[in-house]
């Protein structure tokens, strides 16, 4: 299909896609705590040798100065990506977010358009960070009408999907997981993007769909090897955006395998799982054969302990009981 | 600094507890490298012992302090066993927190509420304390220990503001290491010291050498006693130097020549001159302290590695009360 290939890790799609945006629009500008002198995570590393200090900001520790900035900057021409350093920083800035970035167009009649990419860094358990360093915070954003929810799970999808975030017109939350850094895969070197609000099969089954998304698709692919060891043939769907979600091709997967676990790294309650269940029983009910489950965590802050954290992570085997339980 | 005032037992155990602090930030990162214990790489507070020390040598047992994420001499001066903080650090139930916060550590047995992972809310638990010390009439005072990056944060303006215009009983203590991760001072913030920002409040507002305990024992002493008479907050800005990375493993955006020069304003290095000079301990004794908080330390390791995890069933714990 495309030209030529090469294989990257998902911290190298987001950095490539960063570097790539920027030389094709110089109105894209990046913003953050500590992105100049050096990073956590290397992703934008060599963006301050190649662009400059006009392109390339460091921050106080103000993660809702760094929204204002982004939304003063996007009304007035620029294409601003701010960088919210570790996903748990979030509320700081959820005022500018919720209150003002995502009403803007609309309170103001469709006035202005919003083009800013929030690029939330590092969310997700699994590093012993403890409480405030470990939450996956996507569920809190889809509730609210006016931001677009975006989470992806391999190389190709996170540089697709960053693309097509920067040059959407209306403001998009780019979400990572800090353990997907590492995980490798191919991504064309010519231009391309994901479209948002668009999923994928990442691998085809029979008699049971599972919808994940970022480390926990991961965890269902693994999930789905097992079970197919056992006769289970599983299906798993990557929506990748979470709003606007593709119904579509998660109610045509339902309709085929006739069952659906939802699994994700947060909690049960009020979750995007709780969200995709409400929908397929709205307007799949007729499809399922059993009822819809999900795999999530426990409703407890995320412990630091070793010894408690790989308890309260929803794991492959919690996936593969699940899954046992409702095929029969 | 002749400090002729600051009494011979005192000028002892800011020496005791300058070296455990350093000895065990040191022990910490070791057993970090060595797998011993797993989580958070440690944000080590070497080099800025002083500020720790000095400042709640000066609070009283019901005293309430708030813990900044930097080093753990101001935890370990309140009171904090080196047992449970050791053990704590290495997520076993014998920790302070039952092993559930890791470094962002407490003691209420001592009035030390917790360390915060985020960088901004403390600013404003501490005005909360110093509220309901108002309320409650219990002549205790609040001391919060922050970095010159909390003072980039959306809390600051509003702690500043409701101390002053409530008179409470705050010491606002600042270690200003000029670095907040990777990002230096000047990159960030428009005031030349972080002390200017107590001024248009009208608290007494001062610079200190924050490498030079018993200037900040000083200074302290001075807003301590202020609070507690009802005279209001003050603010102390501590200069001082990060000798490690951010966290230990983590990129390091200063020169080796700034590190070196910095090393040479060691606060450890320049009481023990002072206290051996003027004959408080001779160079032995010296000594004797650094073996003994050694043996301290090392009993602290041994408690908490062989300390047990939590049990399964402590994940569900402590949700609600
Ligand atoms: C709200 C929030 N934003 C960002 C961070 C990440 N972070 C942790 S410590 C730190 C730097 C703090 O600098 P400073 O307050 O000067 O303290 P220092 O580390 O220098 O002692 C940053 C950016 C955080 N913990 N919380
Ligand atoms: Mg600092």
């Amino acid at each position: 299909m495309y030209m030529s290939e090469k294989i990257i890790n998902v911290g190298e799609a987001i950095h490539d896609a960063l570097v790539e945006e920027m030389r094709r629009d110089p109105s894209v500008i990046i913003l953050g705590e500590s992105i100049q002198r050096a990073t956590s995570f290397g992703i934008t590393r060599g963006l301050l040798t190649e662009f400059g200090y006009n392109r390339v900001w460091d921050t106080p520790i103000a993660e809702n100065a760094i929204a204002g900035l982004a939304l003063g900057a996007a009304l007035t021409g620029l294409r601003p990506v701010p960088i919210i350093m570790i996903g748990d920083f979030l509320p700081y800035a959820m005022e500018i977010i919720c209150n003002e970035i995502a009403k803007y167009r609309y309170m103001f009649g469709g006035n202005f358009k919003v083009p800013i990419t929030i690029r939330v860094g590092a969310q997700g358990a699994g590093a012993g960070l403890a409480a405030q360093h470990s939450q996956c915070l996507e569920a809190w954003f889809i509730h609210v009408p006016g931001l677009k929810v975006v989470y992806a799970s391999t190389p190709y999808d996170a540089k697709g999907l960053l693309k097509a975030s920067i040059r959407d017109d209306n403001p998009v939350l780019f979400f990572e997981h800090k353990l997907l850094g590492s995980i490798t895969g191919t991504v064309p070197t010519e231009d391309y993007t994901v479209p948002i609000g668009v999923a994928d099969v990442k691998r085809e089954g029979e008699d049971l769909t599972i919808v994940a998304w970022a480390f926990m698709m991961h965890k269902a692919l693994n999930a789905a090897t097992e079970l197919e060891k056992e006769g289970i043939s599983v299906e798993v769907v990557d929506p990748r955006t979470l709003y606007p979600i593709d119904k579509e091709t998660i109610l045509q997967s339902v309709k085929k395998t006739g069952r659906l676990i939802i699994a994700e790294e947060a909690p049960k309650t009020g979750s995007i799982g709780a969200e995709i269940s409400a929908m397929v029983n709205e307007e799949g009910f007729d499809y399922l054969d059993a009822p819809i489950m999900r795999v999530a965590a426990p409703h407890t802050p995320i412990p630091y302990s070793a010894a408690l954290e790989k308890l309260w992570i929803p794991n492959v085997e919690d996936i593969i009981n699940m899954a046992k339980k409702i095929v029969t | 600094m002749a400090q002729e005032n600051i009494e011979k037992d005192i000028l002892i155990k800011m020496y005791k507890l300058m070296v455990t602090s350093r000895f065990w930030d040191n022990n910490i990162d070791d057993m970090h490298a060595k797998k011993q214990m797993i989580g958070m790489s440690p944000h080590s507070g070497q080099g800025q012992e002083a500020i720790g020390v000095g400042g709640c040598l000066t609070l009283k047992e019901e005293d309430y302090m708030v813990p900044s994420h930097r080093g753990c001499a101001h935890a370990i001066t309140k009171g904090l066993s080196l047992r449970k903080l050791t053990a704590e650090y290495l997520g076993k139930a014998t920790g302070v927190s039952k092993g559930k916060g890791g470094a962002h550590i407490c003691d209420p047995t001592h009035n030390i509420l917790g360390v915060s992972g985020i960088i901004g809310g403390a600013l404003l638990i501490a005005t909360g304390v110093g509220w309901s010390i108002k309320i409650r009439k219990t002549k205790q005072v609040v001391m919060d220990f922050f970095g010159d990056g909390m003072a980039g944060q959306a809390s600051f303006y509003p702690a500043l503001n409701l101390s002053a215009a409530w008179k409470l009983p705050i010491i606002w203590m600042c270690e200003n290491n000029r670095v907040q991760q990777f990002t230096h001072f000047e990159d960030v913030m428009g005031m030349k010291n972080i002390a200017e920002m107590g001024k248009p409040f009208g608290m007494p507002s001062i610079i200190v050498d924050g490498n030079d305990v018993m200037a900040v024992y000083n200074a302290a002493q001075n807003a301590v006693n202020r609070a507690r008479n009802g005279e209001g907050p003050s603010l102390i800005e501590c200069k001082t130097y990060r000798w490690r990375p951010h966290y230990e493993g983590a990129p390091e955006t200063r020169t080796i020549e700034e590190l070196l020069e910095m090393k040479k304003k060691c606060p450890i290095k320049k009481l023990r001159a002072y206290i051996i000079q003027n004959k408080v301990i001779t160079e032995k004794e010296a000594i004797k302290i650094d073996e003994n908080v050694m043996l301290e330390i090392k009993d602290a390791a041994k408690f908490a590695l062989e300390s047990p995890w939590p049990k399964p069933e402590e994940l569900f714990e402590d949700v609600y009360v």
